[in-house]
């Protein structure tokens, strides 16, 4: 029961703030259930492809994501998750993790302040499908998307926490398309992730299946939560949870 | 060249990733009706099975439809992006196309570099 309910608890916040869901379900086995890390990535690296498949879809039959951004960063991301994955055997994973937790920390207090927030939450329209609005710094963005992709690969997580901050704060991407972007590249780098691990037989069958069945319904929910929601609350959301991700990587816990 | 993708192909790709997703966690609940007891206790769980043993060898039915299942959705979101490409493609709107076929075979190769050098 308590994996069904993790499953639901992580598909309903993963798809209502676009980051996956592997931040309520990698503790959760670890910390609980004492499973070993690396399976407990694989197991959420599987439920993070079934949740962001739904939310994505439903994010797309609203009109929130934008495409040409979501497979624009996308490119260095995949390339810099592959470049983090080799080099995760020559660095010290934990302290890249205090590193990181340090910037996600600013970040995310970053995205309290009037001024992160202004840009993220403002009123956006939505033209046959496709969101507009105009995107700022593209170039650092995809910069910093591979630097992203490159940390995901090294610590082994999907990249949702590093694509919203990116988007929202660089990029002035309204929160609403960068949920629904940040699902959709979420998807594309957890699958090619699911893929290694899968293969590598770091997967409990018994959990994917008890955590899909909890993931599918608080995806479903979640979505269309995250569809009516308002762009400040889920905006507020986002940020609160990438704080406690990072909080997460400075006090050490896989 | 065109600069946005029309509806028809945003909602196509949508339907397609619902309708593959729910079809692959149905082979994944059809499992439990082919185990006895889910063993939930820690440390207990079945041992990950070779994913090439499914099509070699007669294995139990759990396993066959779970990891079938599991297939169906890790092969979604990449033939997800292929039919992007290609409707991309037909529509003339060649940078969706450019991006989608990339991702796809970056994928598929760091996948290849796994199993050449694993």
């Amino acid at each position: 029961m308590i994996f069904l309910l993790t499953g639901f608890i992580a598909g309903l916040f993963g798809s209502i703030t676009g980051l996956g869901g592997g931040i309520v379900i990698v503790p959760v086995l670890t910390i609980f259930f004492h499973i070993p890390i690396h399976k407990a990535i694989g197991i959420s690296l599987i439920a993070i492809v079934v949740n962001s498949s739904l939310a994505s879809a439903s994010y797309m039959r609203k009109g929130f994501t934008d495409f040409k951004l979501a497979l624009s960063l996308e490119q260095s991301t995949v390339i810099g998750a592959i470049l983090g994955a080799i080099l995760s055997g020559f660095i010290e994973a934990k302290i890249l993790g205090y590193v990181l937790g340090i910037v996600l920390l600013f970040a995310s207090f970053q995205m309290m302040t009037p001024v992160g927030r202004y840009a993220a939450t403002k009123e956006l329209k939505i033209w046959h499908l496709s969101p507009i609005y105009r995107i700022e710094h593209p170039v650092i963005g995809i910069v910093l998307s591979f630097f992203g992709g490159c940390f995901a690969g090294m610590l082994g997580v999907g990249g949702g926490i590093f694509k919203i901050p990116i988007m929202c704060l660089i990029m002035k991407v309204p929160v609403k398309v960068a949920v629904a972007t940040s699902s959709l590249m979420v998807l594309i780098t957890g699958t090619s992730s699911a893929w290694i691990f899968y293969l590598r037989g770091d997967v409990y069958l018994e959990l994917v299946l008890l955590l899909s069945s909890g993931i599918l319904l608080g995806s479903i929910i979640g979505s269309q939560i995250g569809i009516r929601i308002k762009a400040t609350w889920q905006y507020y959301l986002v940020a609160v949870l990438l704080m406690l991700g990072s909080l997460r990587m400075l006090i050490g816990i896989k | 060249m065109i600069n946005k993708l029309n509806e028809s192909t945003i909602l196509g790709y949508s339907l397609f990733l619902r309708i593959t997703t729910i079809i692959g966690f149905l082979f994944i609940l059809a499992g439990i009706f082919f185990k006895n007891c889910l063993t939930i206790k820690t440390g207990n769980f079945t041992e990950p099975v070779d994913l090439f043993i499914l099509f070699s060898k007669p294995v139990d039915l759990f396993l066959f439809l779970v990891q079938f299942g599991v297939c169906i959705m890790l092969t979604s979101p990449l033939l997800g992006l292929m039919y992007l490409a290609g409707k991309s493609l037909i529509q003339k709107a060649y940078i969706y196309a450019i991006l989608s076929i990339s991702i796809t075979l970056f994928i598929i190769f760091a996948i290849i570099m796994y199993l050449l050098f694993k």
